[in-house]
């Protein structure tokens, strides 16, 4: 069993190996290797051989007890699936985070005045990476400069992620409740913060 | 496997949420990766010591070691989803304002309310709150643990063949 479980903790150096592999082999012949697709791609394309290898090492000696196999089966399927999904986020703050952008502008200079921030990260393109990842992951389509919805899973996912902060105190996710008026999101820091 | 994992593991998550959701409430900390470390880990030993003193069920030493996986998995997940609910995510927001809209909204309007709202201010605050960065000299710079973070990022994305990021 710990032989099973080291394999399923190994989970994000798992997709680490197989998405440095796979992104390069599709640069090499030419095919569109954009980051998130491809995290995606092994997420799922893991499933098989990682459900393979857990079979051999654990569940196969579990196939006479069916509850315990059962729970084996759930439970490798659970910590497999959020592991991957702790992955995708570290590597979608990689790509994304304003923090990590923040944090590398200061790597490389050494020091970065305030009022160079505004140069170095532009709204326009901000916008333009992140319309075109959302493009990619098939959740907006882009006709003429008008953005619509394609797929709802970003979406839903900010609805939950507005509730989570109205749960913990914050302001929820606001934008536009119609197009052409904007308003700004408020998510001002609470004056009760604390050190 | 014992079907008490499975449960255990469950229950320390959920005690660790209750927790992290009264602190929020009460007094927000001012540093909150470190508060989220805190209430995810430095904590668990109190739920997972309750239920090895009172618990029903009898769990063997593997045991533990899978629930702690899966609560350290259920956690991980949640700390990183996390930036998200406390930061505007501006992927999120725009998702929120294309999909409130049959009709779809125009990309102009999108980036004039970008213009609006401060997008660059709220993470440097963050990032100072979390001691990653400070303000020395009329300047940002980082600090040791903001430095290692980078570094970390860095290496991560050169070992995946990929330039270093966009953001």
């Amino acid at each position: 069993m710990v032989l099973f479980l080291l394999i399923l903790a190994s989970t994000p150096l798992i997709l680490l190996v197989s998405q440095g592999i796979i992104g390069r082999f599709l640069r090499l012949v030419g095919l569109p290797a954009q980051g998130q697709p491809v995290v995606i791609l092994c997420f799922l394309a893991g499933y098989f051989p990682v459900g393979l290898v857990l079979w051999k090492v654990y569940l196969s000696g579990l196939a006479g007890e069916s509850v315990s196999l059962a729970t084996a089966s759930v439970y490798a399927f659970v910590v497999y699936t959020v592991l991957g999904y702790a992955y995708f986020h570290v590597f979608n703050m990689s790509e994304t985070a304003r923090r990590v952008r923040i944090m590398r502008e200061i790597y490389h200079s050494g020091r970065l005045a305030e009022s160079e921030l505004p140069s170095i990260y532009s709204i326009d393109a901000m916008l333009d990476n992140r319309m075109a990842r959302l493009a990619a992951l098939g959740q907006i389509s882009v006709d003429g400069g008008r953005v619509r919805l394609k797929g709802r899973l970003l979406y839903n996912a900010a609805r939950v992620i507005s509730a989570l902060a109205t749960v913990l105190g914050y302001s929820p996710l606001s934008g536009p409740e119609a197009p052409g008026t904007p308003s700004p999101p408020s998510r001002p820091h609470r004056s009760d913060d604390v050190a | 496997m014992n079907p008490a994992v499975l449960i255990y593991g469950l229950v320390a998550f959920i005690f660790s949420i209750v927790v992290h959701v009264a602190v929020w409430r009460l007094r927000r900390p001012r540093n909150r990766p470190l508060a989220l470390a805190v209430v995810f880990f430095a904590v668990l030993p109190a739920p997972l010591g309750l239920l090895a003193s009172f618990g029903p069920f009898h769990i063997d030493p593997a045991g533990w070691f899978a629930v702690v996986l899966l609560h350290t998995a259920l956690a991980a997940a949640y700390i990183l989803s996390y930036p998200a609910v406390e930061a505007m995510s501006p992927t999120l927001v725009v998702a929120l304002m294309v999909g409130r809209s049959a009709e779809g909204v125009d990309r102009e309007d999108i980036v004039r309310f970008f213009e609006e709202c401060a997008v660059l201010e709220p993470r440097i605050n963050d990032l100072l709150d979390s001691r990653f960065i400070a303000r020395t000299g009329g300047g940002l710079t980082l600090t040791p643990a903001g430095r290692a973070v980078t570094a970390f990022f860095i290496a991560f994305r050169r070992v995946l063949g990929l330039p270093t990021g966009g953001g």
